[in-house]
């Protein structure tokens, strides 16, 4: 039973990558949370106002008197497929979206990639190597589209913003809110530096400071160290943030460019504890044991 | 085998030729062997500036042919806390290494200084302000009171408008309290006879710690996995830890700097933990199932439901899925929290053993953001 549990949540690491719909990931999130069922299978209630502070502001996390909950991010790339085989092995979701706001996701065709950038994320998309699955931090979507759900909180008393994701990296990012502004001379790393204001009902997120091993999404989009991003939270209604993802980096495109997604609230669901690296399906190419696809002779431990 | 420029200097075991490691996260022991030093002189090939430690590659000649060398030395929050970066040293620099060489004869070595050729001076060292920035810091001023939550609780965390973490542990290593032992940072005992004064081990528990210590602590699944410090090893981290009560919803987010900067529950309402990972006896976990009380000024944390996949402390002290923790936590001032431990595992100990120790408060200074994932393919 427990070694079944962990392959189980494992195996679902894995296929999360693989698939562009939350669905799984949502059906393991909720598995056996304490009234994590609760409404699947049944007609959707409908969504009650966006929750708001005493003084007007959005609250974009839990509510209180409510039961706890997630946000999930449906599905993770940045782009449309124009055909089914644009993504390679991974399953293209090749629907238009009824939503006007999901409509005005590019297609890979408008995606403005310099040509190693395009050459890039067409090799990525064939070998399928994306570093969530092997336990590193993802940033921008991909950590705000984490597997099993992911807590936004804001502390207003100490003027910080967190994401804390459920699955993957099991890890979190802070954003300041208090004004402050990127520092000088940032050494590049997975989460950058974020700060964050409130835009009206707009939760605005600016970060640089990337390196160039993150990846923003599941399927490789190319970034450089120049890699300026903003993501932008409007909680529209109590269960619904709409997201957008601007990316701008001219070392792999050629102008910036946005991606838009619909995070849902998932009631009852609370985060748990996970380890990547408990069960992780690669380990030779964590520890670079020397007979893994990915030889890393060096650094062995 | 190793000539010309590769001079290996057998210098008769002696601890203090190869001058200790600083900081290192983990036992350098463990890798490397402290009585074979050796001196490398080379170009650098590559710097791989990446948790958990910084790597210089660099091309060595030996009987005419290059071997390229790993030098690993420190981690970049640390080197650059002492003014390095990623830029501070180049491909094509010549170098001249001094460190110890790894006990498994591959071509690494643990960095003691680098020297640049062309100007003669010490690169990518860690200044005495990086290091005394992980150790208790003095201070002849009177700390200020313990800041408080309007219901009178002490705060875990920050006071509104300040900022601030846990770290700077007044040890890193567990031993039973009045147990007299002398250990490295890292738990590494200097005499291994001392085994039985640290805790009340059970006979396979002893045997199995001593046969960590023999090999220098090299199987701990943190240094080589990355998996988390669960349990005390928390609070022994160099990268210390930040508590987030979030009291509308009886819980507090511990978030760790660095491990792989993650994060977990303690509920305050004496409810589970929920989702797919139960922490019951069926499904343990790596920080276990937590569950938080006040009692006057003392926060006391109940936990239960380890797995036995990490080493619950520093020094590799083993523990078994009994393990259970009370854990006492006391902020007696704005710098200080107590922390005190009593360690209940009938399946390795043969009865209830305490220790403690002190967190300072980071004043000023955000949680680091460390992964040790960073440097694996």
């Amino acid at each position: 039973m427990r070694y079944r549990s962990r392959v189980c949540a494992g195996l679902a690491l894995v296929l999360t990558v693989a698939v562009t719909s939350p669905v799984l990931a949502q059906a393991r999130g909720g598995g056996q949370g304490r009234g994590g069922g609760q409404g699947r299978g049944a007609p959707p209630a409908p969504a009650k106002p966006t929750p708001r502070w005493p003084d007007g502001h959005v609250k974009i996390g839990q509510v209180e008197g409510e039961p706890p909950g997630l946000w999930q991010l449906g599905g993770v790339p940045l782009a449309r497929a124009d055909k089914a085989s644009d993504f390679g092995l991974f399953a293209a979701d090749m629907r238009d979206p009824t939503d006007p706001f999901l409509a005005s996701k590019p297609k890979l065709s408008q995606i403005p990639f310099q040509p190693w950038a395009r050459a890039l994320f067409a090799n990525r998309v064939q070998i399928r190597n994306e570093p969530y699955v092997r336990c590193k931090p993802s940033s921008g979507a991909r950590q705000v589209g984490t597997a099993y759900g992911t807590q936004l909180l804001e502390d207003r008393e100490l003027k910080r913003f967190y994401i804390f994701e459920t699955g993957g990296a099991h890890s979190f990012r802070t954003i300041f809110m208090d004004g402050r502004a990127h520092p000088a001379n940032l050494s590049p790393t997975y989460r950058g530096h974020s700060v964050g204001r409130w835009e009206g009902d707009t939760l605005v997120v600016d970060t640089v400071g990337y390196n160039e091993g993150v990846w923003i999404d599941n399927l490789g989009m190319p970034t450089t160290e120049q890699l300026h991003t903003i993501e932008r939270f409007t909680r529209t209604d109590f269960n619904t943030i709409r997201y957008e993802m601007t990316i701008d980096d001219p070392g792999a495109y050629t102008a910036p460019w946005k991606s838009p997604y619909l995070m849902r609230w998932t009631s009852g669901d609370e985060s748990f504890e996970f380890v990547c690296q408990d069960n992780n399906q690669a380990p030779g190419l964590i520890v670079g044991d020397g007979t893994s696809v990915i030889v890393f002779p060096l650094y062995i431990p | 085998m190793l000539r010309n420029s590769v001079r290996l200097v057998f210098a008769g075991l002696v601890w203090t030729m190869a001058v200790t490691p600083l900081i290192a996260h983990h036992e350098i022991s463990a890798k490397f062997d402290p009585a074979r030093p050796t001196t490398l002189s080379g170009q650098v090939t590559k710097v791989d500036w990446a948790n958990p430690h910084v790597h210089v590659l660099m091309n060595v000649r030996s009987g005419g042919r290059l071997v390229n060398w790993a030098v690993e030395i420190e981690s970049p929050l640390d080197l650059e806390r002492s003014g390095w970066n990623m830029d501070s040293l180049k491909p094509g620099d010549s170098v001249s290494v001094q460190g110890i060489l790894a006990r498994d004869g591959s071509p690494q070595v643990w960095g003691n200084s680098i020297v640049l050729t062309s100007t003669k001076k010490k690169v990518l060292a860690v200044s005495p302000e990086a290091l005394a920035a992980l150790k208790p810091v003095a201070s002849n001023r009177p700390a200020l009171p313990v800041p408080r939550w309007p219901d009178g609780k002490p705060r875990l965390g920050a006071a509104p408008g300040e900022a601030g973490y846990w770290a700077r542990p007044s040890s890193t290593v567990l031993m039973e309290t009045g147990a007299k032992v002398e250990m490295d940072g890292n738990g590494l005992l200097k005499d291994l006879k001392d085994a039985e004064k640290v805790a009340p081990f059970q006979p396979w528990a002893r045997g199995l710690y001593q046969l960590r210590q023999r090999n220098f602590l090299n199987g701990d699944p943190l240094f080589l996995y990355c998996i988390p410090p669960g349990a005390v090893r928390q609070f022994q981290m160099p990268y210390g830890n930040q508590f987030l009560e979030d009291k509308a919803f009886g819980r507090i987010f511990v978030m760790a700097g660095g491990g792989n900067h993650e994060w977990h529950f303690i509920y305050t309402d004496g409810r589970p933990q929920t989702g797919e990972l139960g922490g019951n006896d069926t499904n343990p976990l790596y920080y276990g199932n937590a569950r938080g009380r006040w009692e006057g000024d003392t926060f006391v944390v109940d936990t239960r439901g380890f797995n036995e996949s990490f080493w619950f402390s520093n020094g590799g002290l083993p523990h078994t899925e009994q393990l259970h923790l009370i854990e006492r936590f006391t902020r007696t001032d704005m710098n200080t929290l107590k922390y005190e431990v009593t360690i209940d595992d009938p399946g390795a100990y043969t009865r209830t053993w305490s220790s403690g120790w002190t967190l300072q408060w980071v004043a000023g200074e955000e949680l680091p953001v460390y992964y040790c994932q960073d440097n694996r393919p």
